[in-house]
């Protein structure tokens, strides 16, 4: 279908074309918004009512809007969010990791009554636990501390799942002439499962860090002390019931983005590979 | 306005000042934790800096949130009856939500006998079950904003500032239409969001009721005709008559529009005149909120209030805090940095004859005492504006009227049941 697509000039126009339209269309509201960023203030909104080239170009390029938001408390924001979702993605790899591996390497009684249980709290909306979870942390006196927001997050049904797919997908024998030799579990999981699995690990970091990094509600509530703010709320910080700051509120979004596509930069290439070897199987 | 804004930088600065010397004071200080809305840092900041100047030994943790988020946060932290927060920013009209559950700490003892400070409207919505539960640090008021350039340019004449000659909605569409170029993307009129503060006052000019005497009943008034009837003459404004922008559900939003002249009139609160100030070439006028031929005139009011959590560790300091709030000198900052009418009558006497000779307060003043109408007192006040304000967005977006309203009264009467 594709040489006779080829073949024919006019559907290849037609084709880009097509894609084109569909790529502005994508695109276009991502660059509007890195460019708004750029703008004085007064001049966010005045060309969008006049599509035209005026709608992409500023008049004036400025840093305005990111020097008034890094001499705020957004430069905090940034670092919380960092600590928080990093540490989150070091202690969540280890201890999904170790569940997936029970689940898929041992056999015990209630297995499924678990795996199921596990299952069950990645469907569960957060606002359903919401209370429960808070009344707990503030039990523990955790709120208001980095405690609040990353222990809650570490362990990860849907990660957990992700895993224990995986290693139920490599052959027993591995396990067992692992055992033969007298290798212990954890030795097993460390040195014979875990380095099989770069492509879990590469896609599980990455849930896990986005999923701290777009965190919004549950820190909010846990721990809204302004020292612990992080970049979400931070970015909320600049629309109010009265009074939206377009610039700030730009700018902040842009920054988000940027920082938090560097880890799926750093971890593209295994990211594909694990499309690839999904593919072979 | 320009007294305002001296008063505004002599109070951050003063403040500022009060502020780093109140830091020099007492290293075993409590900390109150108080959740406020997402203001600007500069009109948040110098409130509590002052208050903590006045009071060593106590340091306020303010908690700037979204909206939305201030709400949502609030509920779950006051669920879950912990001991913060210490002191919150109650919305007016959810006094009774709060304090029915038991979130709230009467402040009739604090109070005492200084009601009479108050404008009395001001204490309606802080007031349950005939106890004081919050005090309010303010009230607000609708104002017709109307851009003289845009008028001039379409050869219509500005419309009288007395509220006595207010105009009608029917006057108004008309004058809209004239101001609707498509062209240019430029619309004649817009109500600044889309919330039920802000379209009750529709119905209530025809009379209509908004919701059953005992508080608590939302079919047949919700869905009743008359809430129909005009919840159709609003969607007629972006659908029929095309004068009115489809999708401005927010302030940040219609402000934008009207600073940078694509939008003829905006209806809009006080707060506004903050909101335009940053745009230079924008000449605008003010008129009292329109009403509906053979209605009434109704303009929507209440505002921000503070309580105490009854569960506070810090009672004392938190009494402290909200005592403080109603203070001349508190009320007077708290007008500098944010201009809500104020709910002090001492601040509008003392202001008469400088802030408030602007035309636009002497109409506020005016709906203060003579128009202004409480949104409905009731528990399940969070759980009717959440199911009103999706069916008022879904209308403006161009969905079925009755079919709306009749699910949003439905829900309405689903949440209430537990208040009876």
């Amino acid at each position: 279908m594709t040489e006779t697509i080829a073949r024919n000039p006019l559907a290849v126009a037609l084709r880009y074309g097509a894609l084109s339209i569909l790529a502005f269309a994508v695109v276009c509201p991502l660059a509007w918004l890195a460019l708004a960023s750029l703008r004085p203030q007064a001049e966010i909104f005045q060309p969008v009512s006049e599509f035209g080239w005026r709608t992409f170009v500023p008049s004036r390029l400025t840093l305005d809007n990111y020097r008034a938001l890094m001499s705020g408390d957004f430069p905090l924001a940034l670092r919380n969010s960092s600590i928080v979702a990093v540490t989150t993605v070091v202690f969540g790899l280890v201890v999904n990791a170790l569940a997936g591996f029970a689940f898929a390497a041992f056999d015990f009684r209630g297995k499924n009554l678990l795996f199921l249980l596990v299952i069950v709290s990645f469907m569960m909306p957060f606002e359903a636990i919401v209370m429960p979870l808070y009344v707990l942390i503030s039990g523990l006196g955790w709120t208001n501390s980095y405690k609040a927001l990353i222990i809650p997050e570490v362990a990860n049904g849907m990660i957990i799942f992700l895993f224990r797919q995986f290693f139920a997908s490599i052959p027993k024998d591995f396990y067992e002439a692992a055992r033969v030799d007298g290798a212990s579990w954890l030795y097993i999981w460390a040195f014979i499962a875990m380095p099989l699995s770069w492509p879990t690990i590469a896609t599980s970091s990455l849930m896990l860090f986005l999923s701290q990094w777009d965190s919004f509600f549950w820190p909010v509530v846990a721990a809204s002390d302004p020292d612990y703010a992080v970049v979400q709320v931070a970015i909320a910080r600049n629309i109010n019931f009265e009074q939206n700051d377009w610039g700030g509120l730009f700018a902040s979004t842009n920054l988000a983005i940027l920082i938090g596509m560097i880890p799926f930069l750093l971890m593209q290439r295994f990211y594909v590979r694990s499309l690839i070897s999904g593919g072979i199987k | 306005m320009k007294l305002g804004r001296r008063h505004f930088l002599a109070g951050v600065a003063g403040a500022a000042i009060m502020g780093s010397a109140g830091r020099l004071q007492a290293q075993t200080s409590v900390s109150l934790s108080v959740p406020w809305m997402g203001w600007p840092e500069e009109q948040v900041r110098p409130l509590m800096a002052s208050f903590e100047a006045s009071t060593p030994g106590v340091k306020i943790a303010e908690e700037r949130l979204p909206i939305a988020e201030l709400f949502r946060t609030l509920e779950v932290r006051l669920s879950a009856r912990s001991a913060t927060p210490d002191v919150y920013l109650v919305d007016g009209p959810l006094t009774a939500s709060y304090a029915a559950r038991g979130h709230l700490l009467d402040l009739g003892n604090l109070v005492g006998g200084e009601r009479d400070r108050y404008v009395a409207s001001t204490l309606v919505q802080g007031t349950f079950k005939d106890k004081l539960f919050a005090l309010p640090l303010g009230t607000s008021s609708q104002l017709l904003f109307y851009n003289k350039k845009l008028f001039a340019e379409a050869g219509l004449p500005e419309p009288s500032a007395d509220p006595e000659k207010r105009m009608t909605w029917e006057g108004l569409l008309d004058i809209a239409k004239k101001l609707t170029k498509p062209e240019t993307s430029q619309f004649g009129f817009a109500f600044e969001n889309s919330n039920p503060y802000q379209l009750l006052p529709l119905p209530q000019s025809r009379g209509v009721k908004v919701i059953g005497d005992d508080g608590l009943t939302a079919t047949g008034y919700v869905d009743g005709d008359g809430m129909v009837d005009v919840m159709t003459w609003y969607k007629d404004l972006f659908h029929t008559h095309k004068v009115s922008p489809i999708g401005t559900f927010q302030t940040g939003v219609t402000q934008e529009m009207f600073g940078s002249g694509k939008l003829a009139m905006v209806l809009g609160g006080t707060w506004n005149l903050g909101g335009f100030a940053k745009f230079k070439d924008l000449d605008f006028g003010v008129v009292a909120h329109p009403f509906f031929k053979g209605g009434k005139p109704v303009t929507p009011t209440g505002s921000w209030h503070v309580g105490i959590n009854p569960r506070t560790a810090h009672m004392e300091q938190a009494q402290a805090f909200v005592k403080w709030m109603s203070t001349r000198d508190a009320m007077n900052l708290w007008f500098d940095l944010r201009q809500y009418p104020p709910s002090i009558k001492q601040i509008w006497d003392e202001r008469a004859s400088t802030t408030f000779v602007d035309p636009v307060w002497k109409i506020v003043q005016y709906e203060l005492a003579n128009t202004a109408t409480p949104r409905p007192i009731t528990p399940g006040y969070r759980e009717y504006e959440e199911f009103l304000r999706t069916a008022m967005q879904d209308i403006q977006t161009g969905g079925d009227v009755k079919a709306l309203l009749t699910k949003a009264a439905t829900s309405i009467d689903r949440e209430m049941r537990k208040y009876r």
